[in-house]
C-alpha cells in the first residue's frame, strides 16, 4: 500500500470527517466519488497536510506522515483552482518545484522539457500564465504536480473547470500519466469520468465513505441506498413493507423467496440492469415474471440498455448479441425474468 | 447632448448634482496648490531654490524619510504579513493599535515620542553613551516621522498580503517551499505593488510631517518647520516660495515613481 488511511476524522465549523479508513495500492488509479459538499477536497487537502489536528493515522509508504509539514509529505496536489503563479511564466511555474530543491541547470531544464512534452505544452513555454486557455493552464498545474517526482498525485476536480471537448484530451493525458506508474486519487462527482478512470471507487458521502470497490462491484452492487441513487436511481426502490415475502414495486409482485427482509424499518430493493432477463428462454427456481413494455434503447460499445416500463421504470442491459437474438421492439410487450436470488436489499 | 465629447443625456438630474459637489471637492484640493503656484513671484521661487539653508533642508527632509521608510520596512512588512495571513483572538486590537499614530493628534504624537527619547530614558541614555543623540538630530527627525508614518506602509501591504490566494502559497509549499521561500518568491513578488505603494505613502507622509518632528527637532531644520519658520520671521511671500520649490520636488518625485512603476506594469 502506498497511501493507507486509517481512522481519520477531522472537524471544522460547518462540516466533519467521519473515521476514513482507506487504502491506496502503488499504481492504482483510485476515484473518491461524492456529490459536492461531500467531503472529498477536505480529505485530499487533509492528505496533503494542508489541516493540522486531525484524529487518525496517514500512512504513506508505511511511513505515518500525520505530523510532517505540507512541504515534507511528498505528495503533490492539483487544487481545484490550479493555484498557478501569476507571477511567472509557464517554463517558471514548472520549474518552481525543483528550483526550490537547487537543482542543477541542465538537470532542471531537461526535467521541465521532459513534463512540457509529456503535457503537450512545449509550444507555451515561455507565455504569460493570464495569456492561456483553460485547458492549457490544467495542464501547466498538472506538468508542475509531475515535476516535483512525487509517487502520489492528488487531483481535486482536474476536469470539471474545462469543457467537454476538452475534458476529453485531458483524460487521455491522465491515462497516460497513470501509465508512467503514479499512484493517483482524484477527487470528482463525475460518473462518466469515474467510469473511464478509474481502477477502484470510493464513495464518500456526508464526510464518511460509504463504500469502496471497482466501478462494477459498487454500481451494479451497491451497498447502499446513496450509491445507487448516484447512479441515476436506475432499478433503485424504496420499500416500506415489513416482514412480507411479497414486494410490491408498481405493477410488479416481486415474490422474494427466501431473501431475508429485515424486520425493523424500510429498505431498498436494488436489481443489477444486467439482471434484469428479457424474454429469456431459461426457467429459473425461484424467478419472477412479468410483461412490460419498451421504452426507448439505446446502445453504447458493445451494451445495449433497454428502458422497460411496468407500472416503474425499470432498466435491463445486455451484450448486443443477446440482443439482437431477442425480438426487442420499442412499444412492444416483452417478458422480463428477475432471479430473485439476485435481488439485494440495502438497508443503509 | 454632448459635454466634453461625451453623450451624458443618460444623466439624471441627481447624477447632475453629485457631478456639480463631486467638483466642489476636487477643486478645493487642486486650487490651493495651484494658486500657491501662480501667486508666487518666479524671482523670489528662484531665489529659494538657490538658497543654501532651504535646499540643505529639502536634502535633509527627503534622505532621513527615506532611511526612515527602508529601516522600517523591515520590520513593517513582516507584521504586514503576519496580520494578513493569521486569524488571532486580539486581530482586531492590534489593527487598532496601528491604527494610533493616524488618530492621535501629531503634536502630541511628538511628545510621546520624546517622552520615550529624551535624555532622562533609558533609549536616550543608551544612546547618548553611544554618542549619539534622538534630540535635535536626524535621527529624532526619521523617529518622528517613522511613528507618524508607519502605519499607511503597515495597512497597505496587510491589503496587499491579503489578496494573494492561500491557494497559491500552499501550492508552494506542496512544491516544497519553506515559508521563507513562500514569503521572498510567491508573497512578495505576488503584493509587490501594494508594499511599493505602502513605501511611497510612507515616505510622502514622512516628508510632509511637521508637529511630530518639531517635538524632537527644530534643528536641524527639515523643510516643513523651515517653511514655519520663514512664515513665521519673513511673511507668506516667503514661506511660499520655499513652499513652491518643496512641493515641486515631491511632484517630481512621485512622478518618476509613478512612470517607473507603470513601466514595469507593461
Amino acid at each position: 500500500m502506498i497511501l493507507e488511511l486509517k481512522n481519520i476524522s477531522h472537524k471544522l465549523d460547518d462540516f466533519e470527517l467521519k473515521d476514513i479508513n482507506l487504502s491506496i495500492a502503488k499504481g492504482e488509479y483510485h476515484v473518491l466519488l461524492g456529490p459536492s459538499g461531500a467531503g472529498k477536497s477536505v480529505l485530499l487537502n487533509l492528505i496533503a497536510g494542508f489541516y493540522t489536528n486531525h484524529i487518525g493515522t496517514i500512512l504513506l509508504n508505511s511511513i505515518d506522515i500525520s505530523n510532517f509539514s505540507p512541504q515534507k509529505r511528498n505528495v503533490s496536489i492539483l487544487f481545484q483552482d490550479l493555484a498557478l503563479f501569476p507571477h511567472l511564466n509557464v517554463y517558471d511555474n514548472i520549474a518552481f518545484p525543483l528550483k526550490i530543491k537547487k537543482i542543477s541547470k541542465i538537470i532542471l531544464n531537461d526535467e521541465v522539457e521532459k513534463y512540457l512534452e509529456i503535457t503537450e505544452i512545449s509550444n507555451l513555454k515561455y507565455r504569460r500564465i493570464q495569456d492561456l486557455s483553460g485547458g492549457e493552464k490544467q495542464r501547466v498545474a498538472i506538468a508542475r504536480c509531475l515535476v516535483s517526482g512525487a509517487d502520489l498525485l492528488l487531483l481535486d476536480e482536474p476536469l470539471t473547470a474545462v469543457d467537454t471537448q476538452l475534458r476529453y484530451s485531458l483524460r487521455q493525458l491522465l491515462k497516460s500519466i497513470h501509465r508512467l506508474g503514479k499512484t493517483i486519487v482524484h477527487v470528482t462527482h463525475d460518473l462518466k469520468e469515474t467510469k473511464d478512470l478509474a481502477d477502484k471507487i470510493s464513495v464518500i458521502n456526508k464526510g464518511q465513505i460509504v463504500e469502496s470497490g471497482t466501478y462494477a462491484d459498487i454500481f451494479n452492487h451497491p451497498k447502499s441506498v446513496f450509491t445507487a441513487d448516484f447512479n441515476n436511481s436506475k432499478n433503485c426502490f424504496r420499500v416500506d413493507h415489513k416482514n412480507s415475502k411479497l414486494l410490491q414495486i408498481g405493477e410488479l409482485r416481486i415474490d422474494l423467496g427466501n431473501v431475508f427482509m429485515p424486520d425493523q424499518g424500510g429498505c431498498s430493493v436494488f436489481f443489477a440492469p444486467e439482471d434484469v432477463l428479457i424474454n429469456d428462454s431459461q426457467d429459473y427456481e425461484n424467478s419472477n415474471a412479468f410483461l412490460a413494455e419498451v421504452v426507448s434503447v439505446s446502445k453504447n460499445g458493445n451494451v445495449v440498455q433497454i428502458e422497460l416500463y411496468a407500472g416503474v421504470s425499470i432498466f435491463s442491459e445486455m451484450s448486443f448479441d443477446s440482443f439482437a437474438q431477442r425480438n426487442i421492439n420499442i412499444g412492444g410487450k416483452v417478458r422480463i425474468t428477475l432471479d430473485t436470488k439476485k435481488i439485494k436489499l440495502i438497508t443503509i | 447632448m454632448l459635454i466634453f465629447g461625451r453623450d451624458l443625456t443618460h444623466l439624471t438630474k441627481k447624477t447632475y448634482i453629485f457631478y456639480f459637489l463631486g467638483s466642489l471637492a476636487l477643486l478645493f484640493v487642486i486650487v490651493p496648490v495651484i494658486n500657491m503656484f501662480f501667486a508666487s513671484e518666479l524671482s523670489v521661487v528662484f531665489s529659494a531654490a538657490q538658497d543654501l539653508e532651504v535646499r540643505k533642508s529639502v536634502f535633509l527632509t527627503l534622505w532621513v524619510s527615506l532611511v526612515a521608510t527602508l529601516f522600517c520596512s523591515v520590520f513593517a512588512i513582516p507584521l504586514a504579513y503576519i496580520i494578513a495571513r493569521n486569524d488571532f483572538k486580539l486581530k482586531n486590537l492590534v489593527l487598532g493599535i496601528i491604527n494610533i499614530p493616524i488618530i492621535i493628534p501629531h503634536s502630541a504624537a511628538g511628545i510621546a515620542v520624546l517622552g520615550m527619547v529624551s535624555r532622562d530614558t533609558v533609549l536616550g541614555k543608551a544612546a547618548s553613551s553611544l554618542g549619539l543623540s534622538f534630540i535635535d538630530s536626524p535621527m529624532g527627525i526619521g523617529l518622528a516621522m517613522a511613528y507618524v508614518s508607519i502605519p499607511f506602509l503597515i495597512l497597505t501591504a496587510i491589503t496587499g498580503f491579503s489578496e494573494v490566494p492561500k491557494k497559491i502559497e500552499q501550492a508552494a509549499a506542496n512544491a516544497g517551499a519553506s515559508n521563507l521561500q513562500i514569503f521572498f518568491k510567491i508573497s512578495l513578488p505576488l503584493a509587490k505593488n501594494s508594499v511599493l505603494g505602502g513605501l511611497i505613502l510612507m515616505f510622502s507622509r514622512g516628508i510632509s510631517e511637521f508637529g511630530a518632528v518639531i517635538m524632537l527637532a527644530y534643528f536641524p531644520t527639515i523643510t516643513p518647520i523651515l517653511i514655519y519658520d520663514r512664515f513665521v520671521s519673513f511673511g507668506l511671500e516667503n514661506s511660499r516660495a520655499v513652499a513652491v520649490v518643496f512641493v515641486s520636488v515631491c511632484l517630481l518625485i512621485f512622478m518618476v515613481f509613478y512612470l517607473l512603476t507603470n513601466k514595469r506594469k507593461k
